[in-house]
């Protein structure tokens, strides 16, 4: 039995040890595509009372700055939203992309407002490549796709070409193209944009 | 409709905050009426703990009374189209699926609006870079989205 029992034992160790590494493993790559799907916003936010506030008050600001519009106070909406800007934007692991799409969408009304007025409280073309680059953020490139960031990202072309960089628009136009194309392949296929 | 419309659209909603300005409303008032809305929402903003921009007063070229059109609606399909047509109604979920094909259409011909115009705009480039065949590959390119995604856009409508 002893014969029996130890190569059975000694068998049944290494299997163990198999198992949890295995465990270990699986373990560890669920965390860590929890942690990059996190990072990436792609799970549910962990405020989603942020985001709705922040929605709301951006709701109703949009409705103001459609408002002034119609007046024809340019100035004044360009102000509204660049008052926006110095909101505190919550991140992606707190309020989800939707942020940060709410975020593109505020700055894309900014400079289209600036780049169809330049005259109204004129900003240089550097100055507006600021505006663009901080609407966007460092990590727009990880965000889904989405027709906010795309437009942002088209603006930031027509803002480097004012400055003279032709390379440069070349590429935000391209990007923005790229991301268009899966919005339409999204939209045929019937997929969720 | 905007992002936050929908965001917004998914959220319990308190009676104020449906509370839209009355269409016959004076542009002053309505602003008025926005601005109100707009502090309690910021309030609710900060109550959960994120600091919203800077109250300043926003200046305004005129402040005479100027006809004003009333706040776009978000442009949706009205539940209520069609409500006094003699004609039998469709089933609702006829009803449905052509709002939804009618929207997915929407979508795609928006989309292949702005893909035209970023065709317009990177084919816009290419005189001012004839020696450079990246300009022109990427305009041919931008041609054949806009050309496929209006094939798409007039196949849908």
């Amino acid at each position: 039995m002893i014969g029996l029992t130890r190569p059975t034992v000694a068998n049944r160790m290494p299997a163990r040890g198999t198992w949890m590494s295995l465990l270990a493993g699986v373990m560890l790559g669920a965390l860590l595509m929890l942690v990059g799907l996190a990072q990436a916003g792609r799970l549910a936010p962990s405020r989603p009372e942020v985001l709705v506030a922040l929605a709301q008050t951006l709701e109703v600001e949009h409705q103001r700055v459609d408002l002034l519009l119609a007046q024809k106070d340019i100035a004044g909406a360009i102000a509204a939203l660049e008052r926006l800007r110095g909101t505190e934007w919550p991140d992606r692991a707190v309020a989800g992309e939707a942020a940060e799409q709410l975020r593109h969408d505020v700055y894309g009304r900014l400079l289209r407002l600036r780049l169809d007025h330049p005259k109204v409280d004129p900003r240089t073309p550097d100055q507006l490549a600021v505006i663009a680059s901080e609407g966007l953020g460092d990590d727009y490139k990880t965000l889904g796709t989405n027709a906010f960031t795309a437009r942002l990202v088209a603006l930031r072309g027509e803002v480097s070409e004012l400055r003279g960089d032709d390379e440069a628009a070349l590429l935000a136009y391209d990007e923005a193209l790229t991301m268009n194309r899966g919005l339409l392949q999204q939209a045929l296929t019937g997929a969720a944009p | 409709m905007s992002l936050a419309t929908s965001i917004t659209g998914c959220a319990k909603r308190s009676a104020e905050s449906s509370a839209s300005p009355a269409m016959d409303m004076a542009p002053g008032d309505e602003l008025a009426v926005l601005e109100q809305q707009l502090t309690q929402r910021e309030a609710q903003l900060q109550a959960a703990g994120y600091r919203p921009a800077p109250r300043e007063r926003v200046s305004r070229d005129g402040a005479e009374s100027k006809p004003v059109a009333p706040i776009p609606a978000v442009d949706e399909p009205s539940p209520m189209a069609g409500a006094t047509s003699t004609a039998p109604a469709p089933p609702a979920s006829k009803q449905m699926e052509d709002a939804n094909e009618g929207g997915r259409c929407r979508q795609v011909c928006e989309i292949t609006t702005a893909i035209c115009e970023l065709e317009g705009q990177i084919c816009g480039l290419v005189p001012r870079h004839p020696e450079d065949p990246r300009y022109q590959a990427a305009c041919s390119r931008a041609a054949d989205d806009c050309r496929f995604a209006t094939e798409a856009c007039n196949a849908c409508t």
